[in-house]
């Protein structure tokens, strides 16, 4: 036990080595964006107010009535904040498969090292599976970190006098995506934690039945992929198809769900297993 | 004892292996010998568990092929098997940290036999190095048995003698090794067993010796009366 946590960290630091030069490209190139975003959307909105009142000769009055207060809302819902977030999700996206890929399609063929590791082949599944986390979690850091950096700046560009007074907390619960990133619900976060969670398993048990199966396994990797999602959205789709809208409660629902996302995590975790130890092909 | 018994394996409609029965006895040289695609490089992955067989058993000492037993059976393929952007001694670290069977001092002996340089890239080096540096992480560890794909494949004459020199001393001693090569010709003196192949079968099994005293043939005659008919 204690041979397998050892191996366990020792691949997990080195998986987290490997992806570190990428992570800390989105990394930067979250902070670099979000920082231009937090200057430029409330340097912008002032411009277009003074440039009102210089050529229409009108009053602070005037401008707000046609152009509204700025919050920090406004400064979240830009390209320079939104499209970080949708690098960093399509980044790691990528990330997910390229983990796997590469051992087989780089220059050299590591899949033959890891395989041949004198350890559980699951060690290596949960090492990859732990790194990706670990890069989703950073990139979430970042992200906050960046609010809290962005919230004076915006508020320092932004005169008092166009300023919505909008604070940062209201600024994240009034938009979507922030509200999925930070979900401020203990059973909200767990829904998406166990869905991010399932995702990848799912995610990782479709690759190796393509590394297994070769072609057909991508057939049979899309059938599993479409099943599971059946599993999971069939709660959702129920009420409709009984024609009863009262059918479950939501935090039932929310329950059903979890638990569903739970069995469809644990059956991955042991295709995957049976793949890796026995079916797998370097 | 690696024993194959009845092992079957198929690429679709193709039987790549059909019935391999054999043994690979400890302290013994066996060479797989057979053209392309016979089979050869199938039996040592599916001997390492890295392709699945569809049907029949492979045993090492009796057991069968677990995650444990790579510390007792190494494997060294004719391709780069780590990191290209590693240095020779990052891959030694690396083999150090994973096997109880690394011997250290060992694998520093092997560094200078074959004059490698532990601060060079991977990368960097050339298809005989690369044979070399996979020959190291391959005997420097302390295991029973010792499995080569095609090790003078695609290198020079030279590496290739350097390699051959590797058999007859202490690097392999005691040891099982099971060797796949076209180039029969450099190490067939050491030779204990040829397994000759043909269409994913065992055409011929003899002892290589006993062949020269018997009947005056040596393997690349027995090759050669098979594949030329």
């Amino acid at each position: 036990m204690k041979k397998s946590l050892n191996a366990l960290l020792k691949l997990t630091s080195f998986e987290l080595d490997r992806l570190s030069k990428f992570l800390f490209t989105l990394m930067g190139l979250t902070l670099v964006i979000n920082l231009a975003g937090y200057i430029y959307t409330p340097m912008r909105h002032m411009n277009k107010i003074n440039q009102f009142m210089t050529e229409n000769s009108a009053t602070a009055e005037e401008a707000l009535q046609t152009f509204g207060r700025f919050s920090f809302y406004n400064a979240l819902n830009s390209f320079w904040i939104v499209g970080p977030i949708v690098i960093g999700i399509t980044g790691m996206l990528f990330y997910s498969v390229f983990i796997w890929y590469r051992e087989w399609f780089g220059k050299n063929t590591f899949a033959y090292r890891l395989l041949m590791l004198p350890v559980s082949r699951m060690t290596l599944f949960f090492s990859k599976f732990i790194v990706i986390f670990i890069g989703i979690f950073t990139l979430i850091s970042i992200q906050m970190v960046s609010l809290f950096v962005g919230y004076p700046i915006v508020s320092a560009i932004i005169s008092d006098t166009y300023a919505s007074g909008l604070s940062l907390m209201e600024a994240i619960h009034a938009h979507p995506l922030f509200l999925f990133l930070f979900p401020l619900q203990p059973s909200y976060f767990m829904v998406i934690i166990t869905a991010g969670a399932v995702m990848l398993l799912v995610l990782f048990t479709i690759i190796l039945i393509e590394r297994s199966f070769s072609v057909r396994g991508i057939f049979i990797g899309i059938g599993y992929a479409a099943l599971s999602l059946a599993i999971v959205l069939f709660p959702l789709f129920l009420p409709n198809l009984l024609k009863n809208n009262y059918l479950f409660y939501s935090s039932e629902l929310l329950i059903i769900e979890l638990i569903l996302m739970t069995v469809v995590g644990i059956c991955s975790l042991f295709v995957s297993r049976y793949l890796i130890n026995n079916k797998i092909t370097v | 004892m690696i024993e194959l018994r009845d092992v079957q394996k198929s690429y679709g409609r193709k039987k790549v292996l059909d019935g391999i029965t054999f043994t690979a006895n400890k302290g013994d040289i066996t060479c797989l010998v057979g053209v392309n695609g016979v089979g050869k490089t199938t039996i040592l992955n599916a001997i390492m568990n890295l392709t699945p067989i569809k049907k029949g058993d492979i045993l090492i000492d009796g057991e069968k092929m677990t995650t444990e037993l790579y510390n007792k059976v190494a494997f060294i393929p004719d391709v780069a098997i780590m990191l290209p952007g590693m240095t020779v001694g990052e891959t030694m670290d690396f083999m150090k940290d994973y096997y109880d069977t690394w011997n250290g001092k060992r694998a520093k002996d092997i560094v200078r036999f074959f004059r490698l340089n532990t601060t060079d890239k991977l990368s960097e080096l050339s298809k005989g190095n690369q044979a070399k540096v996979n020959l190291l992480m391959g005997l420097a560890l302390d295991v029973d048995y010792v499995l080569m794909d095609e090790p003078f494949s695609g290198i020079d004459i030279f590496t290739r003698e350097q390699i051959t020199e590797v058999f007859s001393s202490r690097l392999v001693e005691d040891r099982g090794v099971l060797i796949t090569t076209h180039e029969i010709v450099d190490i067939e003196h050491l030779i204990d067993k040829v397994v000759l192949l043909d269409n994913g079968r065992i055409y011929k099994e003899f002892n290589a010796e006993e062949m020269r005293e018997t009947e005056g043939k040596s393997v690349v005659d027995v090759m050669r009366e098979v594949y030329n008919g």
